[in-house]
């Protein structure tokens, strides 16, 4: 699983150009929007987008729940986990 | 077309060894002034762009005629090889492509709620918006307004239908009319016929530059179609 959270992490660095991040920098509980990381909607597409691409999975943008899986890269981590093919 | 250039900023990519460039003063892009989580959005387009727009216009209000011939191309040409492929399309990268994203970032940036115009019109693009610019300053809907023309070299797949030389460039004036008894600049067409092989010609926005950095009496702008005389009128 720790592999799996160091990958979005590095994901997350290069498919939103975060400039001078490491994989360090973020914490594995940590929001990844507004008050933790900053991320913004559009960042939320992008990631969406790369996550996609990376671990084939399916993300339905119209549900609630994605919220919550977007929440902190632990959320993202047990997401992809139970889902990917 | 009588007008004023108060100031001018030009940047052009330092590694690019083009014969007539020599003339124009290299500085680094700053955009100290964005914050790292937007600036990290920016591609090279947008950023020499912002950073002449900035340059001239500073923290001043002031409503933007920007220009260019093609956009973002390698951003959109980008775009169409991910269609081509049938791959999913970068949102960001889509919603930055369009041809007034970057004016509307430099609005949002400053906060600044002046008309803001973007423009294209093949290789006389930059002459269209003096024209366009000219014409919202007669009309007194401001008094002075920033001019910006940024255009990057074609991709190399489309580099074929290159039909002038191929400058990554930026180029933003700050224009208004002449007061009286105040020099200023005149721009007017003209019956031209250049023995050049106009594939070898600076853009128009270039050659616009270069005469401004060498503050040159008089100077023939010209590309394939068409030429006009820009002089500078001492006050």
């Amino acid at each position: 699983m720790s592999e799996l959270k160091n990958k979005i992490k590095l994901l997350i660095i290069s498919s939103l150009d975060l400039e001078d991040m490491t994989v360090a920098d973020i914490e594995n509980d940590q929001p990844l929007f507004v008050d933790g990381l900053g991320l913004d909607s559009i960042d939320a597409l992008e990631l969406g987008l790369a996550i996609k691409k990376e671990f084939n999975v399916k993300i339905d943008a119209n549900s609630e729940q994605t919220k919550a899986h977007f929440a902190s890269v632990d959320a993202l981590a047990e997401f992809i986990e139970n889902n990917r093919s | 077309m009588e007008f004023v250039v108060d100031n001018f900023s030009v940047w052009i990519a330092p590694e690019q060894q083009i014969s007539g460039l020599e003339s124009l003063p290299y500085q680094d892009i700053d955009l100290s002034w964005v914050a790292p989580m937007q600036r990290r959005r920016l591609s090279p387009f947008m950023k020499m762009a912002l950073h002449c727009m900035h340059k001239v216009a500073g923290e001043q209000p002031l409503a933007v005629n920007f220009s260019s011939r093609h956009g973002d191309l390698p951003k959109t040409a980008g775009l169409l090889d991910a269609i081509c492929i049938q791959d999913a399309l970068s949102p960001t990268a889509f919603g930055l492509s369009v041809h007034n994203a970057a004016v509307g970032i430099f609005s949002i940036l400053n906060n600044n709620t002046a008309a803001m115009n973007a423009i294209a019109c093949g290789n006389e693009s930059i002459i269209s918006t003096l024209f366009d610019s000219y014409a919202r300053l007669y009309t007194q809907q401001c008094e002075q307004l920033i001019l910006c023309h940024a255009d990057r070299a074609l991709p190399v797949e489309y580099q074929c239908f290159a039909d002038e030389l191929q400058v990554d460039h930026s180029v933003a004036l700050s224009l208004r009319l002449a007061k009286p008894g105040e020099g200023y600049f005149s721009l007017q067409p003209i019956e031209f016929e250049s023995t050049e092989d106009t594939k070898q010609l600076l853009p128009i926005s270039l050659q616009f530059a270069i005469a401004l950095v060498n503050k040159t009496p008089e100077t023939i702008l010209f590309n394939s179609q068409d030429a006009w005389m820009l002089t500078f009128h001492a006050g």
